[in-house]
């Protein structure tokens, strides 16, 4: 069970020059996987042709075996979930238990099972003290957690988060980090496009890199962090354990403070 | 130095809400200084800045108490329009605050000396002289609609800054930013602090604060937390209790006393740290 | 234009080398005006004609023929067609002179007229006020409303409206990708359609209040609300003595060419 991107192309309608180019991956379920690089690189285009939001102009993407080529945006959903940016571009209920439902009532599900799963969502997320605010009154870097909450309660094998430390504070970063173990522990994939070094190094996996249009790195945390070329190649500084790490001589990869720290002792 | 910028007392509750937004405020700005606002989401930043710059209460609305004291006047003495010049104010999102109405970057920066009637010479001179410093002179012809975020938001900073104001508040400048527009802006900043300007930025980057700040403000639950320098302010505990966010090179500093082996004083800048990690190794 | 060039022009009258472009926007427009309602008042294929002749001449000497003659072609062929087999349909067969026969039945004189009344109306009318709108910038036009008294705030609402339908376009789109990406249709039959306008026109009205607020706001940054003079970067050579008369002219052909034509023709 996997998305695999396989050598795919894609040129925005009315545009001459190519967004990605040739670019090949494969995200298994229950993975944790960056996509790292500077802005303009393709990550946001490569991950909204996973979500099929966009149809390549060549190469395949197939979710599941299926392949999306014939298939809506809509009905790739169900698989594959995206949280967007600007949460303000999807909130359109009055009330915050609705705007969770309305997916989940679309698709005609029983009572007890939207119920089940809204509560689920609304746990998860935090948003329980929000729960009687108006959606727009809610403080924005807390409504992104009730655009999470929506897809985790669609349920997704594959969610993709884009950027999303942008704009959090500390109980925003921990509330993200218990999403994604919830995430995990239901075998999910996570998907996410990041330029916090910080938040990557501690929670994922594997990293892909992104540079003019393509894919230039693939492989551990451990190792992309500590490889200078690509990361000087894709515009990317590393966290700062690991920078002062290579300063000060230690050879030990660390990649968070308390490692940083161990080896310092 | 004197000061600019002066918080007597001060409470304030927006319109519609039962809880006051901020509580029984008290602080002094100095002329000159650069403060770095910073506290979790919705315990105040914003309406700090917003009572600066009068938008509280005079755009929201709402309840004020106590007094906010800008230049030694008080905020609702001043005309609305004088205090616009008195103090800039750059926003968070970088797309909300173009014009537009003007079609390219060269237009917009001048908009706001427009309104203020300077004339065109001058006018051209200064949209060239700002442009250069805050690194657009590129961008002149293009549309300002057709910016990506960084370079938008150096336009905005362009057009706050051509009106010349002394004192410069900063809302979450880069929360939409990548590290390198992110790293642009801070230099701007810096370069705003040689001219002798009065910045406040309020920010959830730490680390880059603790570098170019020279007093931080903590804001929590409506109040102020902590006040005074980077390295006092950073280093209290309440922040920690509080669930304010410190700078990495801070962190490490108490996890290395933690484990036994701290450092003589509290580091806030990377290169301080390594400096310190390094006397420290060839100290043993 | 290099960047020197640029900044140079704002030192003078903004000019484009072309007469009417650099035409003075109000005596333009009131050009315009005169010659576009002579066409709806006289409702007479004859003064369409000369109308719709007057502003091809003035076309051809501008830059944007090109424009002019496809967007005016498209809508002869489309609209007025349209409107000349309708009617002649209708008036197939009536009594009168017969001008010719068409599927074997007669269609009178009177009725050919009444189209041709009408096309040359609409041609005149569109014609004369296309010469205007792709030649003069809006920018232009309310800077010298501005200059004869308008003021600042109403002229920031017409510019601000022009480009506000150009964003709203731009928000629809990434909002139907948003919706879309949560499982909710857009596309396919009318019903799928019907239902998904809800979840995308709440958020585009949403945000285009909030972006009122935040637009409000960095106007009054940008020191709008200051009562002195406001001066202009931009600015538009003052209206030269023949343009004016050139204005008042046609203001003067169309109050005598409306009587004439409604008393001979």
């Amino acid at each position: 069970m996997a998305i695999e991107v396989k050598n795919i192309t894609f040129s925005y309608p009315n545009s001459q020059v190519t967004a990605v180019e040739n670019v090949s991956m494969t995200i298994e379920k229950g993975e944790r996987v960056a996509i790292i690089g500077q802005n303009g690189a393709g990550k946001s285009t490569t991950v909204k042709i996973m979500n099929n939001i966009y149809k390549p102009t060549k190469g395949t993407v197939t979710v599941d075996g299926i392949n999306t080529k014939n298939k809506t945006t809509a009905q790739i959903a169900p698989h594959v979930g995206y949280v967007f940016q600007n949460p303000n571009d999807q909130i359109f209920n009055d009330d915050v238990t609705k705007e969770i439902d309305y997916v989940l009532r679309y698709w005609k599900l029983s009572e007890e099972e939207i119920k089940r799963r809204r509560e689920e969502a609304i746990d998860v997320t935090g948003i329980r003290p929000y729960l009687e605010m108006h959606p727009f009154d809610i403080p924005l870097p807390i409504r992104k957690f009730l655009t999470i909450a929506v897809v985790v309660a669609v349920s997704p094998d594959y969610v993709i988060l884009d950027e999303p430390t942008a704009g959090q504070d500390l109980w925003g970063c921990a509330q993200l980090r218990t999403v994604m173990d919830y995430l995990q522990s239901k075998g999910k994939a996570v998907l996410t496009i990041s330029h916090d070094m910080e938040y990557v190094a501690e929670n994922f996996d594997r990293i892909i890199v992104m540079a003019h249009k393509n894919i230039i790195a693939d492989g551990k945390t451990k190792e992309i962090l500590y490889r200078p070329d690509i990361l000087k190649e894709a515009h990317v500084k590393p966290p700062l354990s690991a920078q002062i790490a290579q300063a000060i001589g230690i050879r030990t990869k660390v990649l968070n403070l308390k490692e940083l720290t161990a080896a310092i002792s | 130095m004197g000061v600019c910028i002066e918080f007597q007392d001060v409470s304030y509750a927006y319109p519609l809400t039962r809880k006051a937004a901020v509580r029984h405020l008290n602080c002094q700005l100095e002329t000159g200084k650069c403060y770095g606002v910073i506290g979790p989401n919705a315990g105040g930043k914003t309406t700090f800045c917003n009572l600066m710059r009068g938008l509280c209460p005079n755009f929201y609305g709402g309840i004020l108490k106590g007094n906010v004291l800008v230049n030694g006047k008080n905020l609702l003495e001043w005309e609305e329009e004088e205090l616009s010049v008195q103090i800039g104010y750059v926003f968070q999102d970088p797309f909300a605050q173009v014009s537009g109405i003007k079609e390219t970057v060269f237009e917009e920066i001048g908009m706001g000396m427009e309104n203020l009637g300077v004339e065109a010479e001058e006018m051209i001179k200064r949209i060239v002289e700002i442009a250069k410093m805050v690194h657009v002179d590129t961008l002149l012809q293009k549309n300002p609609l057709a910016l990506s975020g960084g370079q938008c938001q150096r336009v905005a900073f362009a057009s706050i800054l051509a009106l010349n104001s002394d004192i410069i508040v900063i809302d979450e400048p880069t929360s939409q930013l990548d590290p390198e527009a992110s790293n642009d802006v801070f230099e701007i900043i810096d370069l705003l602090k040689k001219q002798g300007k009065t910045v406040i930025i309020a920010e959830h980057k730490v680390d880059l604060l603790a570098e170019y700040c020279d007093e931080i403000i903590a804001i929590a639950d409506g109040s102020i937390i902590a006040q005074g320098s980077a390295r006092e302010v950073f280093a209290d505990p309440v922040l920690r209790e509080k669930g304010v966010r410190i700078p990495q090179v801070v962190s490490l500093a108490l996890e290395m006393e933690e484990a036994g082996t701290p450092f003589c004083r509290m580091p806030i800048t990377m290169e301080e740290t390594i400096r310190m990690l390094k006397e420290k190794k060839e100290g043993k | 234009m290099t960047d020197r060039e640029f900044i140079e022009s704002f030192r003078h009258y903004q000019k484009k080398g072309n007469w009417w472009c650099d035409f003075h926007p109000i005596a333009k427009l009131v050009f315009c005006l005169a010659f576009g309602f002579m066409s709806l008042i006289v409702f007479k294929w004859q003064a369409g004609l000369a109308i719709f002749i007057l502003a091809g001449i003035i076309a051809i000497f501008t830059p944007a023929r090109k424009t002019y003659f496809i967007t005016l072609g498209v809508m002869f062929v489309v609209g007025c067609l349209f409107t000349v087999v309708v009617r002649l349909y209708v008036h197939m067969g009536d009594p009168g002179p017969v001008a010719f026969y068409l599927f074997g039945k007669a269609v009178p004189k009177a009725a050919v007229i009444s189209c041709l009344d009408l096309i040359f109306m609409i041609e005149g009318f569109l014609g004369i006020f296309m010469t205007f709108f792709l030649t003069t910038e809006m920018r232009d036009l309310c800077y010298s409303f501005e200059q004869i008294g308008m003021s600042p705030s109403a002229t920031f609402m017409v510019l601000s409206t022009f480009s506000g339908i150009a964003s709203i376009k731009e928000k629809l789109n990434s909002v139907r990708e948003s919706q879309r990406a949560r499982g909710i249709e857009t596309e396919g039959s009318l019903i799928v359609k019907i239902k998904s306008v809800l979840p995308v026109l709440f958020p585009v009205i949403i945000s285009s209040m909030t972006g009122v607020e935040d637009r409000t706001l960095a106007m009054d940054a940008r020191a709008f609300a200051a009562n002195g003079k406001h001066t202009a970067l931009r600015k538009v050579a003052p209206a030269k003595p023949v343009e004016k008369l050139i204005a008042v002219l046609a203001l003067i052909i169309c109050v005598a060419g409306s009587i004439a034509g409604r008393i001979y023709l």
